[in-house]
Protein backbone atom coordinates (compact mmCIF):
# COMPACT_ATOMS: atom_id res chain seq x y z
CA UNK A 1 0.00 0.00 0.00
CA UNK A 2 2.52 2.46 1.07
CA UNK A 3 5.06 1.52 -1.70
CA UNK A 4 2.52 2.00 -4.20
CA UNK A 5 1.85 5.38 -2.99
CA UNK A 6 5.20 6.18 -2.91
CA UNK A 7 5.62 4.72 -6.39
CA UNK A 8 2.83 6.82 -7.75
CA UNK A 9 4.18 10.16 -5.90
CA UNK A 10 7.77 9.80 -6.31
CA UNK A 11 8.30 12.49 -8.30
CA UNK A 12 5.63 15.18 -6.20
CA UNK A 13 7.69 13.55 -3.27
CA UNK A 14 10.84 14.01 -4.71
CA UNK A 15 9.98 17.95 -5.63
CA UNK A 16 8.72 18.62 -2.11
CA UNK A 17 12.32 17.05 -0.40
CA UNK A 18 14.45 18.88 -3.13
CA UNK A 19 12.43 21.95 -2.47
CA UNK A 20 11.71 22.46 1.35
CA UNK A 21 15.04 20.76 2.88
CA UNK A 22 17.27 23.75 1.78
CA UNK A 23 14.53 26.11 3.24
CA UNK A 24 14.47 24.66 6.64
CA UNK A 25 18.12 24.61 6.21
CA UNK A 26 18.61 27.84 5.06
CA UNK A 27 16.27 28.91 7.97
CA UNK A 28 18.41 26.88 10.56
CA UNK A 29 21.47 28.14 9.16
CA UNK A 30 20.48 31.91 8.87
CA UNK A 31 20.19 32.03 12.83
CA UNK A 32 22.93 33.77 14.76
CA UNK A 33 24.64 31.00 16.45
CA UNK A 34 27.65 30.96 17.98
CA UNK A 35 29.76 27.83 16.77
CA UNK A 36 29.05 25.84 13.22
CA UNK A 37 26.66 23.08 12.84
CA UNK A 38 27.69 19.53 11.83
CA UNK A 39 26.14 20.46 8.27
CA UNK A 40 28.65 23.55 7.82
CA UNK A 41 31.83 21.11 9.44
CA UNK A 42 30.70 18.58 7.08
CA UNK A 43 30.50 20.75 3.91
CA UNK A 44 33.64 22.48 4.78
CA UNK A 45 35.83 19.04 5.10
CA UNK A 46 34.42 18.36 1.73
CA UNK A 47 35.20 21.02 -0.23
CA UNK A 48 38.22 22.24 1.95
CA UNK A 49 40.49 19.35 0.72
CA UNK A 50 38.93 19.90 -2.94
CA UNK A 51 40.19 23.65 -2.60
CA UNK A 52 43.53 22.93 -1.81
CA UNK A 53 43.97 20.36 -4.53
CA UNK A 54 43.00 22.78 -7.30
CA UNK A 55 45.02 25.22 -5.61
CA UNK A 56 48.49 22.99 -5.86
CA UNK A 57 46.92 21.90 -9.61
CA UNK A 58 46.98 25.68 -10.31
CA UNK A 59 50.64 25.95 -8.63
CA UNK A 60 51.63 23.10 -10.82
CA UNK A 61 50.55 24.37 -13.80
CA UNK A 62 51.66 28.20 -13.46
CA UNK A 63 55.26 26.08 -12.10
CA UNK A 64 54.74 24.28 -15.80
CA UNK A 65 54.36 27.41 -17.49
CA UNK A 66 56.96 29.22 -16.24
CA UNK A 67 59.56 27.21 -15.73
CA UNK A 68 59.35 25.53 -19.36
CA UNK A 69 56.49 26.62 -22.21
CA UNK A 70 58.09 30.19 -21.68
CA UNK A 71 61.45 28.99 -22.91
CA UNK A 72 60.52 27.86 -26.18
CA UNK A 73 62.65 30.49 -27.86
CA UNK A 74 65.94 29.62 -26.30
CA UNK A 75 65.40 26.06 -27.51
CA UNK A 76 64.72 27.29 -31.06
CA UNK A 77 68.12 29.11 -30.56
CA UNK A 78 70.53 26.37 -29.03
CA UNK A 79 68.80 22.73 -27.75
CA UNK A 80 71.97 22.00 -25.79
CA UNK A 81 71.94 25.24 -24.25
CA UNK A 82 67.91 24.98 -23.31
CA UNK A 83 68.16 22.44 -21.37
CA UNK A 84 70.72 23.86 -20.04
CA UNK A 85 68.94 27.09 -19.27
CA UNK A 86 66.02 24.91 -18.08
CA UNK A 87 67.61 23.38 -15.64
CA UNK A 88 69.17 26.34 -14.27
CA UNK A 89 66.19 28.62 -14.52
CA UNK A 90 64.17 25.54 -12.54
CA UNK A 91 66.42 25.55 -9.66
CA UNK A 92 66.22 29.69 -9.74
CA UNK A 93 62.93 29.70 -9.52
CA UNK A 94 63.29 27.12 -6.94
CA UNK A 95 65.48 28.63 -4.71
CA UNK A 96 63.38 32.37 -5.06
CA UNK A 97 60.68 30.40 -3.87
CA UNK A 98 62.80 29.27 -1.44
CA UNK A 99 64.07 32.41 0.01
CA UNK A 100 60.84 34.35 -0.58
CA UNK A 101 58.98 31.83 1.91
CA UNK A 102 62.25 31.85 4.32
CA UNK A 103 61.94 36.05 4.01
CA UNK A 104 57.69 35.63 4.96
CA UNK A 105 58.43 33.15 7.57
CA UNK A 106 61.29 35.58 9.06
CA UNK A 107 59.16 38.45 9.24
CA UNK A 108 56.60 36.54 10.62
CA UNK A 109 58.30 35.18 13.35
CA UNK A 110 60.28 38.86 13.91
CA UNK A 111 56.57 39.88 14.61
CA UNK A 112 55.23 37.06 17.02
CA UNK A 113 58.79 38.33 18.73
CA UNK A 114 57.90 41.51 19.16
CA UNK A 115 54.28 41.21 20.16
CA UNK A 116 55.30 38.85 23.57
CA UNK A 117 51.59 39.51 24.80
CA UNK A 118 50.11 38.04 21.58
CA UNK A 119 49.72 34.38 21.84
CA UNK A 120 49.57 32.92 17.79
CA UNK A 121 49.22 29.84 16.00
CA UNK A 122 50.30 29.82 12.43
CA UNK A 123 48.24 28.66 9.89
CA UNK A 124 48.58 28.32 5.74
CA UNK A 125 46.13 29.87 3.43
CA UNK A 126 44.77 27.23 1.15
CA UNK A 127 41.80 29.00 -0.34
CA UNK A 128 40.09 32.08 -0.70
CA UNK A 129 37.38 33.97 -2.94
CA UNK A 130 35.36 30.96 -2.95
CA UNK A 131 31.95 33.56 -3.34
CA UNK A 132 31.63 36.04 -5.82
CA UNK A 133 29.85 38.16 -2.95
CA UNK A 134 32.03 37.46 0.32
CA UNK A 135 35.18 38.30 1.32
CA UNK A 136 36.41 34.87 2.60
CA UNK A 137 39.75 33.40 3.12
CA UNK A 138 40.29 29.68 4.10
CA UNK A 139 43.30 28.41 6.28
CA UNK A 140 44.85 25.26 6.65
CA UNK A 141 45.43 25.09 10.81
CA UNK A 142 49.10 23.74 12.22
CA UNK A 143 47.87 20.44 13.32
CA UNK A 144 49.70 20.57 16.81
CA UNK A 145 48.41 23.98 17.97
CA UNK A 146 45.12 23.85 16.51
CA UNK A 147 43.08 22.76 19.28
CA UNK A 148 43.19 26.28 20.92
CA UNK A 149 41.59 27.63 17.61
CA UNK A 150 38.41 28.97 18.09
CA UNK A 151 35.63 30.73 15.96
CA UNK A 152 35.87 34.46 16.24
CA UNK A 153 39.34 34.76 16.90
CA UNK A 154 41.58 37.39 15.07
CA UNK A 155 43.88 36.48 12.32
CA UNK A 156 46.94 38.76 11.47
CA UNK A 157 50.72 39.07 9.71
CA UNK A 158 53.49 41.28 10.17
CA UNK A 159 51.73 43.81 8.19
CA UNK A 160 48.27 44.09 9.98
CA UNK A 161 45.00 42.72 10.21
CA UNK A 162 43.82 40.29 8.08
CA UNK A 163 40.01 39.27 9.42
CA UNK A 164 38.71 37.00 11.78
CA UNK A 165 37.92 33.14 12.17
CA UNK A 166 34.33 32.87 11.01
CA UNK A 167 33.89 28.77 10.65
CA UNK A 168 35.74 25.86 11.99
CA UNK A 169 36.33 22.35 10.94
CA UNK A 170 38.91 20.02 11.20
CA UNK A 171 41.90 21.32 10.48
CA UNK A 172 40.55 24.09 8.18
CA UNK A 173 38.71 27.39 8.72
CA UNK A 174 37.13 30.46 7.09
CA UNK A 175 38.58 33.61 7.99
CA UNK A 176 35.95 36.95 7.19
CA UNK A 177 38.42 39.34 5.90
CA UNK A 178 38.51 43.18 7.45
CA UNK A 179 37.19 44.08 3.87
CA UNK A 180 34.05 41.89 4.12
CA UNK A 181 30.93 43.62 4.33
CA UNK A 182 30.03 42.27 7.38
CA UNK A 183 33.50 42.76 9.49
CA UNK A 184 33.36 45.87 11.56
CA UNK A 185 36.72 46.28 13.97
CA UNK A 186 37.07 49.48 16.58
CA UNK A 187 39.77 51.76 15.20
CA UNK A 188 41.34 54.92 15.91
CA UNK A 189 44.68 57.09 14.93
CA UNK A 190 47.06 57.34 17.05
CA UNK A 191 47.62 61.22 18.33
CA UNK A 192 44.80 61.96 16.23
CA UNK A 193 41.63 61.93 18.69
CA UNK A 194 39.22 59.81 16.91
CA UNK A 195 37.95 56.91 17.32
CA UNK A 196 35.47 54.80 15.39
CA UNK A 197 34.87 51.63 13.11
CA UNK A 198 36.50 50.30 10.37
CA UNK A 199 33.49 48.36 7.96
CA UNK A 200 34.38 46.51 5.39
CA UNK A 201 32.59 47.44 1.72
CA UNK A 202 32.90 43.89 0.37
CA UNK A 203 36.06 45.28 -2.17
CA UNK A 204 38.80 43.67 -2.41
CA UNK A 205 41.08 46.79 -2.11
CA UNK A 206 39.33 49.13 -0.03
CA UNK A 207 36.87 49.50 2.97
CA UNK A 208 35.94 52.50 4.98
CA UNK A 209 36.45 53.79 8.66
CA UNK A 210 33.97 55.91 10.30
CA UNK A 211 35.10 58.54 13.07
CA UNK A 212 33.94 60.22 15.33
CA UNK A 213 36.18 63.20 16.05
CA UNK A 214 36.50 64.23 19.79
CA UNK A 215 36.36 67.77 20.85
CA UNK A 216 38.52 70.01 18.74
CA UNK A 217 40.65 71.07 21.69
CA UNK A 218 41.81 67.34 22.36
CA UNK A 219 42.64 66.83 18.50
CA UNK A 220 45.85 67.66 18.07
CA UNK A 221 46.63 67.23 14.44
CA UNK A 222 44.21 66.63 11.26
CA UNK A 223 43.78 63.23 9.41
CA UNK A 224 46.20 63.03 5.99
CA UNK A 225 45.98 60.35 3.39
CA UNK A 226 48.83 57.92 4.66
CA UNK A 227 47.80 58.22 8.53
CA UNK A 228 47.63 54.38 9.64
CA UNK A 229 44.24 53.42 11.25
CA UNK A 230 44.94 51.02 14.33
CA UNK A 231 42.92 48.50 16.22
CA UNK A 232 41.95 49.66 19.95
CA UNK A 233 41.13 46.63 21.32
CA UNK A 234 38.01 47.45 22.60
CA UNK A 235 35.66 45.17 20.63
CA UNK A 236 37.82 42.36 22.23
CA UNK A 237 38.55 40.79 18.87
CA UNK A 238 41.56 42.28 17.39
CA UNK A 239 44.75 43.37 20.03
CA UNK A 240 45.61 46.94 20.32
CA UNK A 241 47.81 48.89 18.17
CA UNK A 242 47.39 46.56 15.13
CA UNK A 243 47.36 48.61 11.44
CA UNK A 244 43.77 47.77 10.02
CA UNK A 245 44.97 49.75 6.69
CA UNK A 246 45.62 53.82 5.73
CA UNK A 247 43.97 56.89 5.61
CA UNK A 248 43.32 56.53 1.00
CA UNK A 249 41.38 60.13 0.94
CA UNK A 250 41.84 63.24 2.75
CA UNK A 251 38.00 64.35 2.03
CA UNK A 252 35.73 62.35 4.00
CA UNK A 253 32.01 62.06 3.48
CA UNK A 254 30.02 63.21 6.38
CA UNK A 255 27.12 61.57 8.14
CA UNK A 256 25.71 62.86 11.06
CA UNK A 257 28.30 63.19 13.65
CA UNK A 258 31.00 60.31 11.68
CA UNK A 259 33.06 61.57 8.78
CA UNK A 260 33.71 58.32 6.75
CA UNK A 261 37.08 57.98 4.98
CA UNK A 262 38.02 55.12 2.79
CA UNK A 263 41.46 53.24 4.20
CA UNK A 264 43.50 50.56 1.92
CA UNK A 265 44.35 47.16 3.77
CA UNK A 266 47.44 47.17 5.33
CA UNK A 267 47.73 43.72 4.07
CA UNK A 268 48.01 42.47 0.73
CA UNK A 269 45.07 39.48 0.75
CA UNK A 270 45.70 38.38 -2.79
CA UNK A 271 49.48 36.86 -2.10
CA UNK A 272 48.78 36.14 1.28
CA UNK A 273 50.27 33.14 2.49
CA UNK A 274 50.91 32.69 6.05
CA UNK A 275 49.13 33.80 8.95
CA UNK A 276 49.28 34.20 12.42
CA UNK A 277 45.87 33.43 14.88
CA UNK A 278 45.51 35.29 18.08
CA UNK A 279 44.56 32.84 20.49
CA UNK A 280 45.10 35.29 23.54
CA UNK A 281 46.18 38.54 24.24
CA UNK A 282 46.42 41.21 26.88
CA UNK A 283 43.81 43.80 27.85
CA UNK A 284 43.96 46.99 25.43
CA UNK A 285 46.64 49.55 25.49
CA UNK A 286 45.77 53.23 26.57
CA UNK A 287 48.39 55.33 24.10
CA UNK A 288 49.12 53.90 20.81
CA UNK A 289 52.34 54.44 18.73
CA UNK A 290 52.95 55.29 15.18
CA UNK A 291 53.90 52.75 13.33
CA UNK A 292 57.31 53.20 11.42
CA UNK A 293 55.07 52.01 8.12
CA UNK A 294 52.69 54.85 7.97
CA UNK A 295 55.06 57.47 9.04
CA UNK A 296 57.02 56.39 5.85
CA UNK A 297 53.57 56.56 3.54
CA UNK A 298 52.11 59.51 5.07
CA UNK A 299 51.65 62.03 2.09
CA UNK A 300 51.27 65.49 2.29
CA UNK A 301 48.08 67.87 1.29
CA UNK A 302 46.39 70.77 0.94
CA UNK A 303 45.09 71.30 4.67
CA UNK A 304 41.66 72.73 3.15
CA UNK A 305 40.98 69.59 1.83
CA UNK A 306 40.50 67.87 5.56
CA UNK A 307 38.16 68.33 7.91
CA UNK A 308 39.92 70.72 9.76
CA UNK A 309 40.24 72.58 7.41
CA UNK B 1 26.42 7.33 -14.87
CA UNK B 2 25.88 10.42 -16.77
CA UNK B 3 24.59 11.99 -14.22
CA UNK B 4 27.76 11.33 -12.10
CA UNK B 5 29.59 12.24 -14.48
CA UNK B 6 27.87 15.68 -14.94
CA UNK B 7 27.72 16.42 -11.27
CA UNK B 8 31.53 15.61 -11.36
CA UNK B 9 32.18 18.02 -13.86
CA UNK B 10 30.47 20.64 -12.45
CA UNK B 11 32.26 20.25 -8.96
CA UNK B 12 35.36 20.37 -10.37
CA UNK B 13 34.10 23.59 -12.25
CA UNK B 14 33.61 24.78 -8.49
CA UNK B 15 36.70 23.88 -7.15
CA UNK B 16 38.44 25.66 -10.06
CA UNK B 17 36.56 28.33 -9.34
CA UNK B 18 39.07 29.89 -6.18
CA UNK B 19 42.25 29.35 -8.29
CA UNK B 20 40.92 31.01 -11.55
CA UNK B 21 39.26 33.85 -9.61
CA UNK B 22 42.68 34.57 -7.79
CA UNK B 23 44.95 34.06 -11.26
CA UNK B 24 43.08 35.71 -13.78
CA UNK B 25 43.21 39.41 -13.96
CA UNK B 26 39.44 39.42 -15.27
CA UNK B 27 38.00 37.71 -12.09
CA UNK B 28 34.94 39.39 -12.18
CA UNK B 29 33.77 37.84 -15.78
CA UNK B 30 33.87 34.23 -13.16
CA UNK B 31 30.26 32.80 -14.13
CA UNK B 32 27.62 31.38 -11.98
CA UNK B 33 28.42 27.35 -11.69
CA UNK B 34 25.32 27.04 -10.20
CA UNK B 35 22.96 29.06 -12.91
CA UNK B 36 25.15 26.83 -15.97
CA UNK B 37 24.39 23.18 -14.21
CA UNK B 38 20.58 24.70 -13.02
CA UNK B 39 20.55 25.38 -17.01
CA UNK B 40 22.34 22.55 -18.58
CA UNK B 41 20.84 20.23 -15.88
CA UNK B 42 17.33 21.19 -16.94
CA UNK B 43 17.65 21.22 -21.04
CA UNK B 44 19.95 17.91 -21.15
CA UNK B 45 18.57 15.45 -18.03
CA UNK B 46 15.78 13.58 -17.30
CA UNK B 47 13.48 14.96 -14.24
CA UNK B 48 14.53 13.14 -11.13
CA UNK B 49 18.65 12.76 -12.17
CA UNK B 50 18.51 16.00 -12.95
CA UNK B 51 16.72 17.70 -10.15
CA UNK B 52 19.01 15.51 -8.06
CA UNK B 53 22.55 16.76 -9.39
CA UNK B 54 21.69 19.82 -9.58
CA UNK B 55 20.51 20.48 -6.09
CA UNK B 56 23.86 18.44 -5.06
CA UNK B 57 25.82 21.09 -7.63
CA UNK B 58 24.29 23.28 -5.04
CA UNK B 59 24.83 21.73 -2.19
CA UNK B 60 29.07 21.97 -3.16
CA UNK B 61 28.05 25.49 -4.00
CA UNK B 62 26.83 25.66 -0.39
CA UNK B 63 30.33 23.84 0.81
CA UNK B 64 32.39 26.12 -1.11
CA UNK B 65 30.70 29.50 -0.10
CA UNK B 66 30.05 29.10 3.42
CA UNK B 67 29.20 32.85 4.02
CA UNK B 68 25.44 32.37 3.04
CA UNK B 69 23.85 30.05 5.64
CA UNK B 70 23.80 26.43 3.77
CA UNK B 71 21.04 25.83 1.15
CA UNK B 72 20.58 28.82 -0.49
CA UNK B 73 22.69 27.65 -3.15
CA UNK B 74 20.87 24.13 -3.00
CA UNK B 75 17.74 26.01 -3.51
CA UNK B 76 18.59 28.43 -5.99
CA UNK B 77 19.93 25.06 -8.68
CA UNK B 78 16.55 23.41 -7.90
CA UNK B 79 14.80 26.00 -8.72
CA UNK B 80 16.51 26.88 -11.39
CA UNK B 81 16.43 23.40 -12.67
CA UNK B 82 12.72 23.70 -12.80
CA UNK B 83 12.46 26.98 -14.47
CA UNK B 84 14.44 25.72 -17.16
CA UNK B 85 12.56 22.75 -17.46
CA UNK B 86 9.37 24.70 -18.61
CA UNK B 87 11.53 27.48 -20.17
CA UNK B 88 13.04 24.29 -23.04
CA UNK B 89 9.83 23.75 -24.11
CA UNK B 90 9.56 26.85 -25.80
CA UNK B 91 13.21 28.06 -26.14
CA UNK B 92 15.65 25.73 -28.34
CA UNK B 93 18.71 25.58 -25.42
CA UNK B 94 20.77 23.42 -28.14
CA UNK B 95 21.69 26.56 -29.62
CA UNK B 96 24.24 29.15 -29.21
CA UNK B 97 22.13 32.44 -28.97
CA UNK B 98 19.08 31.52 -26.60
CA UNK B 99 21.51 29.46 -24.70
CA UNK B 100 23.43 32.78 -23.80
CA UNK B 101 20.41 34.43 -23.44
CA UNK B 102 19.20 32.21 -20.76
CA UNK B 103 22.09 31.97 -18.99
CA UNK B 104 22.36 35.92 -18.52
CA UNK B 105 18.54 36.34 -17.44
CA UNK B 106 19.15 32.88 -15.37
CA UNK B 107 22.03 34.61 -13.85
CA UNK B 108 20.29 37.52 -12.80
CA UNK B 109 16.67 35.75 -11.39
CA UNK B 110 19.25 33.97 -9.36
CA UNK B 111 21.19 36.80 -7.76
CA UNK B 112 17.47 38.35 -6.69
CA UNK B 113 16.80 34.96 -5.55
CA UNK B 114 20.16 34.87 -3.47
CA UNK B 115 19.21 38.78 -2.25
CA UNK B 116 15.46 37.14 -1.50
CA UNK B 117 16.80 34.16 0.40
CA UNK B 118 19.58 36.30 2.37
CA UNK B 119 16.61 39.03 3.61
CA UNK B 120 14.87 36.17 4.97
CA UNK B 121 17.21 33.55 6.34
CA UNK B 122 20.16 35.67 6.71
CA UNK B 123 19.96 39.00 9.40
CA UNK B 124 22.99 39.69 9.31
CA UNK B 125 23.14 40.34 5.79
CA UNK B 126 23.93 44.31 4.62
CA UNK B 127 25.83 43.48 1.27
CA UNK B 128 23.18 44.40 -1.14
CA UNK B 129 24.80 47.06 -3.30
CA UNK B 130 27.91 44.64 -3.36
CA UNK B 131 25.86 41.76 -4.83
CA UNK B 132 23.95 44.01 -7.10
CA UNK B 133 27.06 45.68 -8.80
CA UNK B 134 28.35 42.44 -9.21
CA UNK B 135 25.44 40.73 -11.33
CA UNK B 136 26.01 41.82 -14.57
CA UNK B 137 29.72 41.27 -14.89
CA UNK B 138 28.64 37.75 -13.64
CA UNK B 139 25.76 37.10 -16.31
CA UNK B 140 28.21 37.95 -18.81
CA UNK B 141 30.93 35.90 -17.51
CA UNK B 142 27.79 33.28 -17.46
CA UNK B 143 26.55 34.40 -20.67
CA UNK B 144 30.31 33.83 -22.56
CA UNK B 145 31.34 30.28 -21.10
CA UNK B 146 28.11 28.67 -21.28
CA UNK B 147 28.57 27.67 -25.12
CA UNK B 148 31.81 26.47 -24.61
CA UNK B 149 30.97 24.59 -21.20
CA UNK B 150 27.86 22.84 -22.16
CA UNK B 151 29.23 21.80 -25.36
CA UNK B 152 32.34 20.07 -23.55
CA UNK B 153 29.79 18.37 -21.40
CA UNK B 154 27.45 17.72 -24.62
CA UNK B 155 30.95 15.49 -26.49
CA UNK B 156 31.76 14.26 -22.58
CA UNK B 157 27.38 12.29 -22.65
CA UNK B 158 28.48 11.62 -26.48
CA UNK B 159 31.53 9.60 -25.38
CA UNK B 160 29.80 7.89 -22.51
CA UNK B 161 26.67 6.73 -24.73
CA UNK B 162 29.37 5.81 -27.38
CA UNK B 163 30.82 3.64 -24.85
CA UNK B 164 27.46 2.02 -23.34
CA UNK B 165 26.58 1.38 -26.97
CA UNK B 166 29.79 -0.15 -27.88
CA UNK B 167 29.72 -3.00 -24.49
CA UNK B 168 26.33 -3.29 -25.53
CA UNK B 169 27.21 -4.76 -28.98
CA UNK B 170 30.20 -6.44 -27.80
CA UNK B 171 27.99 -8.54 -25.49
CA UNK B 172 25.46 -9.14 -28.05
CA UNK B 173 27.86 -10.54 -30.00
CA UNK B 174 29.23 -12.82 -27.03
Amino acid sequence: MIRSLLLRHHRRILLVLVLVAPMLSMYFHGKPRSGSTAMERGLLRVTSPMAAATGALEDAIVGVWTGYVDLVGVSERNAELEAQNRELLGEALRSRAQAEELRRVKRLCGFRAAKSELRTVPAKVVGREVSQFFRVLRVRLDIAEHAEVKEGLAVVTHDGVVGRIEKLAGDYADVMLVTDARSAAHATIAGKGVVGTARGKGKQKEFGVEFVHLDRAERQESILPGDAVLTTGHDRVFPAGLEIGHVTEASPSRSGPYFEYTLTPAVTFATLEEVLIVVAHSAPAGDLPAPEASRGRRLRVDPANTPDG
Amino acid sequence: MKALVWLLAFVLLLALEAPILRASEHAFLLPDVVVLAAIYLGSRAGWASGLLTAAAVGLFKDGFALAAPVGVFTEIAALGFLATRLVARRVDLGSAMPTMATCGVGTFVATLLFLLFEVIFHRAFDAWEEVLKAAPSIALGTMLVAVPVFGGLDRLAGLLQRGERMRGVSGRLR
